[in-house]
């Protein structure tokens, strides 16, 4: 069976139909209206209930911080003050009543500090009054500066100097590294990185094909079912029929996952000027993601867009068939059951092999067409493989497409006109088979 | 232009289900295919339109091969359906940009279609008096103090009555203003008003001079527009050619006789077969005019009075029963 350019004549037409149906679907729009609600409200919710970081405290509401120390070594709490910034104004003074008295001498805005041994270390307890206004972050900042207080003491009482003290306390990072890593140090990304940007992107993909495929397959199956077939096919092509649907479903679903990310965008800047939103980039960093790391670029747009489009077509056509095969609409339900079953062994599939931290399964995911949706662009972009190798596995999955585009033309027409069960996998190839037959003889 | 079809055959496994059929339409008019339920009709219909694959046979308009490219077919399908959920004008425009009308001119031939087929208030909004809604109707209704007329919009396809249903999708069948119109039951479901409605415009469209392809168990219907026609029992062709020689062929046989007395004396002498007898109105079978002459004969020497005498050919719906009839014995 050839393809020729009349078998593709209307598609513009179903397109836009198609599309202009969704975007005109009170369904659809109230669906998209709640979820773009949602993110929306994600990031004030998420300072809300997370809280700003102590390390990026811009005010605090401390006014007298009472410090019982039970160890033999005195603090210097005039100096605690110049310590912290913040804690500029706040006044340090030692405690002159038991701890267990603790709260009948506190203010709102005041805080006790227990600092005591127990065995062989030593523990600062910190607490607010009953009636506190304070946050963690507040306190956490009053401990962290007796701690350093006493550090300063305990050194100074085995008769340090303030350089000794200053060599002391400078921190030091440790990091595991592979020997590959060692000897490639700026090519990779860690472990916990790159398997969270797996587990991200395989979501991402996840939900893409996963919608699409549901979209996909109910708009087949109510023209199917509402014996439209016939009007439809006396007008345009059968592949013009199914690429408008496949296009207009994609440009509907990519609109909406463009319009939720820039719900989030607005979320997060509007947010910025109420309340600090510096957290969601701190809990990026804290998971080692930063953007040098990520080096997300036009160019890694352009990969993640390409890998995307390769993996929503392959989906988009796998539900054609699978949607096409049915005939009323309490089959939807088991014609997106094999789609769902591939994306999700897609998914498993490369959330698992991340785990393996291996050249070969790394290079056989980036490569086996379904798999490699959800792989090769964050192999790529963790510096897992090359670009060659990326080109090579998009040219396989173009491929796969082109493979399931050409057997769609082949069965699609009989497949429209079938009516009854669920036509299964062997029918399918039967179907092919008699439709090559035909196009050789019969027609 | 000229429809020829020739040899098309479809066979599931290797059961025939559509055997060789063959037919031709050189001129404009109505050519039926008639036959058995199951017997092929509209499985030859899809062939004939590229929805089924074919195992054997062509089917060319003006020497090409039939195709959208090549031809403007209108289609009413034996399975009739619309989207239920969307606006019936969008669907209209979109069935009528899908044959490369432009929007403007589909939404005036929608607008001269529905006002034809009376469903105008199905295809735009209306204000709760039933009067169409327009923009300027909008701002002239509207006045302090007067209470504003509430606009409701126009139906879905599912709101709407089988009958109000079939003539939309008639609309669609003719909205491109097709040279080849195929009408699969077209009257089926319909109420009498509505049929004699549907059977005007196949007139006019025949008037027009588009040729048609009708397939129907109506058979008076069949025999009031079509010039040819092709019966089709258990996929072979049983009867084929001019509605009017193939009539000619069975004879004048069917004699109704209306009188003012019983007559069923005579009618027992003459031999003639009785097939239904209401006051005085008797339906008969005879051989041919001969003997139709003879009875006439009798009637009149004994000074029986006739108020109708009217001796015919077989309608349609007779040749057909016999025709199929025949096929089954013979199989």
């Amino acid at each position: 069976m050839k393809l020729n350019k009349n078998d593709f004549t209307g598609t513009g037409k179903v397109y836009s139909f198609t599309l202009t149906q969704y975007a005109k679907s009170k369904a659809n729009l109230i669906a998209m209206a709640i979820m773009m609600l949602l993110v929306l409200v994600s990031v004030p919710l998420l300072i809300f209930f997370k809280g700003s970081p102590a390390a990026n405290l811009k005010t605090t509401n401390l006014e007298k911080v009472y410090v019982l120390n039970e160890t033999q070594y005195p603090l210097l709490l005039e100096q605690a003050a110049q310590q912290n910034s913040l804690l500029a104004d706040v006044v340090f003074v030692y405690a002159d009543f038991p701890a267990e008295n603790y709260a009948a001498h506190l203010n709102a805005n005041d805080a006790f500090l227990h600092l005591y041994k127990a065995n062989n270390s030593y523990v600062i307890d910190a607490y607010p009054s009953k009636t506190s206004a304070l946050s963690d972050g507040e306190i956490s900042q009053a401990s962290s500066v007796i701690s350093f207080l006493f550090n300063e003491a305990r050194f100074r009482g085995m008769g340090a100097t303030e350089e000794q003290f200053a060599v002391v306390i400078s921190g030091y990072s440790s990091n595991v590294a592979s020997v590959d890593d060692y000897l490639n140090p700026n090519q990779a990304l860690g472990m916990d990185a790159r398997f969270l940007i797996q587990y991200v992107y395989a979501i991402l993909v996840m939900m893409l094909c996963m919608t699409s495929s549901i979209y996909i397959i109910r708009t087949i199956i109510e023209e199917k079912s509402s014996k439209l077939v016939e009007l439809l096919m006396i007008s345009i092509k059968p592949l013009a029929m199914i690429t408008g649907k496949i296009l207009a479903v994609m440009t509907y679903v990519f609109c909406m996952i463009i319009g939720l990310g820039a719900c989030f965008l607005i979320s997060f800047w509007v947010t910025g000027f109420f309340a600090d939103v510096s957290i969601i980039r701190e809990m990026l960093i804290s998971l080692g993601l930063t953007s040098a790391l990520l080096n997300i670029s036009w160019f890694t747009l352009v990969i993640i867009l390409v890998s995307l489009l390769l993996g929503y077509m392959t989906f988009s056509l796998i539900s054609g068939i699978t949607g096409t095969s049915c005939s009323s609409m309490e089959d939807v339900n088991s014609a997106s059951q094999l789609t769902t079953m591939i994306v999700m062994s897609g998914y498993m599939i490369s959330i698992i092999a991340v785990a393996f931290e291996n050249t070969t399964v790394t290079l056989i995911t980036s490569l086996f067409p379904i798999v490699a949706i959800f792989c090769a662009p964050v192999a790529y972009v963790c510096g897992n493989i090359t670009f060659t190798i990326l080109v090579l596995s998009w040219l396989l999955q173009a491929l796969t497409v082109a493979f399931l585009a050409w057997f769609c033309a082949k069965i699609y027409r009989d497949l429209l006109m079938h009516k009854g069960s669920r036509v299964q996998f062997k029918e399918l190839l039967s179907m092919a088979k008699t439709s090559e037959l035909s196009a050789k003889g019969g027609k | 232009m000229s429809l020829i079809v020739s040899n098309l055959t479809k066979k599931y496994d290797e059961k025939i289900v559509v055997d060789n059929l063959s037919f031709e339409m050189k001129k404009p008019g109505v050519y039926a295919l008639l036959g058995t339920n199951g017997a092929g009709k509209t499985t030859a219909i899809r062939m004939m339109l590229d929805m089924l694959s074919r195992d054997g046979g062509e089917v060319l308009w003006n020497n090409q091969p039939l195709d959208t490219a090549t031809c403007n077919v209108g289609y009413l399908a034996e399975e009739r359906g619309l989207y239920p959920k969307y606006s019936l004008m969008d669907q209209l425009i979109y069935f009528a940009r899908l044959r490369d009308v432009p929007t403007a001119e589909a939404k005036k031939r929608i607008s001269a279609w529905a006002e034809r087929l009376e469903v105008t208030e199905y295809l735009y909004p209306t204000y709760s008096d039933g009067s169409l809604f327009t923009p300027a109707g909008k701002r002239a209704g509207f006045s302090f103090g007067s209470k504003r007329r509430k606009v409701i919009p126009p139906k879905k396809a599912d709101q709407l009555s089988k009958g109000n249903q079939q003539k939309i999708q008639f609309m669609t069948a003719l909205i491109s203003d097709p040279e080849l119109i195929i009408l699969d039951e077209p009257l089926s479901g319909l109420d009498p008003i509505n049929t004699d409605l549907f059977r005007t415009i196949i007139r006019d469209e025949i008037a027009k001079g588009k040729y048609l392809i009708m397939s129907s168990h109506q058979m008076a219907t069949v025999e009031e527009f079509c010039t040819d026609l092709t019966i089709l029992d258990r996929s072979k062709v049983v009867l084929q050619g001019n509605l009017n020689e193939i009539k000619k062929s069975y004879g004048r046989v069917n004699l109704t006789l209306k009188v003012e007395q019983d007559i069923s004396k005579y009618i027992n002498t003459a031999a003639v077969d009785l097939v239904a007898e209401k006051e005085f109105e008797y339906q008969l079978k005879v051989s041919g005019e001969e003997q139709a002459n003879k009875l006439l004969a009798m009637l009149i020497a004994n000074q029986i009075s006739i108020i109708t005498f009217d001796l015919r050919e077989p309608s349609l719906h007779e040749i057909f029963v016999k025709v199929v009839g025949e096929s089954n014995e013979a199989k």
